[in-house]
């Protein structure tokens, strides 16, 4: 479901990303590695938010580069911060993610609205709401279209206790139809959803 | 010790001023610098010029206007100035760093201190034409009351700006009283005391500290109705993003072009009433055209930045490659379509030209306003320059088609 190999990113002479395979069915997967070593690089350029200098990623069958559209329309992503437009509100992101995808917002999305509490936040603007709101709005809206591959930085980063053993629940039972592909320093909330280790360094070196 | 805390933070507030509105700042020294360019081709001394650029401020003094009129341009004035400040208020503010500044021991006094120099940093291209005024009046041997009245402007200017800066609407009764006064005394033998009295008040409200405000009662969210989470429309989604910049992120910027727009339109009307309506009357109805799609082409810009500053999250969405521009031309267009079908309509309701022409002028500014975008875009530094040029070639031959 999920397949790279060979994908390098750099940032003028820095280079981040050299030469990352790997290969991934439906499961959980915990990315982990030191601070600053490109974890959050990996998933921007498995997102296609940052485009790869080389390599090849395939989500669900779709090239990311000859296909941007139908492998981005299998895939979810929610980076560590909120770098959306500041000024629309929940409301207006989750129906915005629905256009992008062709698709209406399921029940389902609507229900996890509902345990993240995010309901009475769905009228205020990105910009105006907590950290932890923020995060779960991301984490709601990576359920829009039926992803078969979910890219999610730190997803347990500043949701409080409640969230956290929502999104546990959920990722647990995501995992067995989707690839969920994951970077979190948080091995209690790895464990929990029954998440397989990957080590970074070993991307590299595969 | 106070000093010691103080200047840094004026120091930082104007280099954070500085550099948040650099390129913005360029780009309006760029438009006086073209609008010079283009008065001494035309044969304008420096003299010229000085009164051209001068002529916003001069009009308030201009004989055989009754105090109605009088006061309604001053409070017009005030308006601008406002405008002017309002879609500057973060760059104004100080930006994130003053929300942590907020919990540093500096006086009341200390950040109104900083607050008025960076303002007056902020008004400098309006500084340019209160100062050519007040030497043409100076220069002109103008009674005394007609110096200080446009004093009174400048002053009454800075509060009304700061009004809108702090969201102190408590003041704005104080700026029309002072605006009040000015004009209905202009001309009568108490003009020069009125105008005293109104740049002494407006003075001391820049100087004294404001009281503090009045607790304000809670305000209790009203039980809502749930709503579906999907907005209506096919594309209205997307929509959606480009309305809510214009008009919660943008609102400052689309509140200045309107009111550009409006001074443009009223300013073609009241030449084509001095012509008469006569043959004169269709190309200026045209040339204010091109030049309202022309400031609210610069829209764009806007729209085009916060796009792209979500592309962290968007770029990971099935969407073409900048997928906001048909979203963008529609909000802009429709935004720039009243001020544009009101030049339309003027020149069909005088008889200026045929309907069909007329149609077809309004066809050609609402494609020129599409046109525009790209050179918007284009670059950074000479949009302005670029889009002006794009405008003047395609008005001349709408022009030159359509007479």
């Amino acid at each position: 479901m999920l397949r790279f190999e060979n994908v390098s990113k750099s940032y003028g002479s820095r280079s981040v990303l050299l030469d990352c395979t790997g290969r991934f069915a439906p499961g959980a997967y915990a990315l982990r590695g030191p601070n600053g070593i490109g974890k959050s690089t990996l998933l921007r350029v498995l997102a296609g938010v940052d485009e790869a200098d080389g390599g090849d990623i395939v989500i669900d069958g779709q090239s990311l580069r000859a296909q941007p559209a139908a492998a981005k329309s299998r895939l979810s992503y929610a980076p560590d911060e909120c770098p959306v437009y500041p000024f629309v509100t929940g409301r207006e992101l989750l129906a915005f993610v629905a256009w992008a995808k062709r698709c209406a917002i399921p029940d389902k999305v609507t229900r996890i609205v509902e345990r993240f509490g995010l309901a009475r936040h769905l009228d205020t603007r990105c910009g105006a709401m907590s950290l932890g709101t923020q995060k779960k709005l991301m984490l709601a809206a990576a359920w829009i279209g039926e992803p078969a591959v979910l890219l999610l930085d730190e997803p347990s980063n500043g949701l409080d206790a409640d969230a956290r053993a929502v999104l546990i629940d959920l990722l647990a039972a995501q995992r067995a139809t989707s690839v969920v592909f994951m970077s979190t320093h948080d091995k209690a909330f790895a464990d929990a959803i029954g998440a397989a280790v990957v080590e970074f360094e070993t991307l590299t070196n595969s | 010790m106070e000093t010691a805390i103080a200047s840094p933070l004026l120091r930082l507030r104007l280099r954070w001023y500085a550099v948040s509105t650099a390129r913005l700042l360029l780009r309006r020294w760029q438009a006086i610098a073209l609008a010079t360019g283009v008065l001494a081709s035309a044969n304008a001394s420096a003299f010229g010029n000085l009164d051209t650029f001068a002529r916003p401020l001069l009009t308030l003094l201009a004989p055989g206007h009754g105090a109605a009129w009088r006061i309604g341009y001053l409070l017009a004035l005030l308006l601008l100035a406002a405008a002017w400040a309002a879609m500057q208020r973060e760059q104004i503010a100080g930006g994130p760093f003053m929300a942590f500044a907020g919990s540093l021991p500096f006086t009341p006094r200390q950040r109104r201190n900083a607050d008025l120099a960076v303002l007056l940093l902020a008004d400098s291209p309006l500084l340019l034409v209160a100062a050519s005024a007040l030497g043409l009046t100076a220069g002109r041997g103008a009674p005394a009351a007609h110096a200080v009245l446009l004093c009174d402007v400048a002053l009454l200017a800075l509060v009304a700006q700061r009004a809108v800066l702090e969201r102190r609407h408590g003041a704005w009764p104080g700026v029309m009283a002072g605006a009040l006064l000015a004009g209905a005394c202009f001309g009568t033998r108490l003009a020069l005391a009125a105008n005293v009295l109104v740049g002494a008040a407006a003075v001391l409200a820049l100087v004294l500290a404001p009281r503090p405000r009045a607790q304000r009662r809670a305000w209790r969210p009203r039980a809502q109705r749930a709503r579906p989470l999907a907005l209506g429309g096919r594309h209205g989604a997307a929509l959606q993003v480009s309305v809510a910049i214009l008009v919660r992120e943008r609102r400052g910027e689309l509140l200045a072009k309107s009111l550009s727009a409006t001074a443009i339109v009223a300013a073609a009307i009241g030449l084509a009433t001095l012509f008469e309506r006569d043959t004169r009357s269709f190309p200026t109805v045209l040339l204010a055209a091109g030049c309202v799609a022309l400031a609210f082409s610069g829209l764009f810009r806007g729209l085009h930045l916060a796009h792209r500053a979500s592309m962290g999250y968007a770029g990971a969405l099935p969407l073409p490659a900048r997928w906001w521009r048909p979203f963008d031309l529609v909000v802009v267009l429709a935004a720039a379509l009243p001020f544009l079908a009101a030049l339309a309509a003027y020149a069909w309701a005088i008889g200026a030209a045929p309907p069909a022409r007329v149609a077809a002028a309004l066809v050609s500014n609402g494609a020129l306003l599409c046109a525009l975008r790209t050179p918007q875009l284009i670059s950074d530094r000479h949009a302005v320059v670029l889009a002006t040029l794009v405008a003047g070639c395609w008005t001349a031959a709408t022009i030159a088609c359509l007479l």
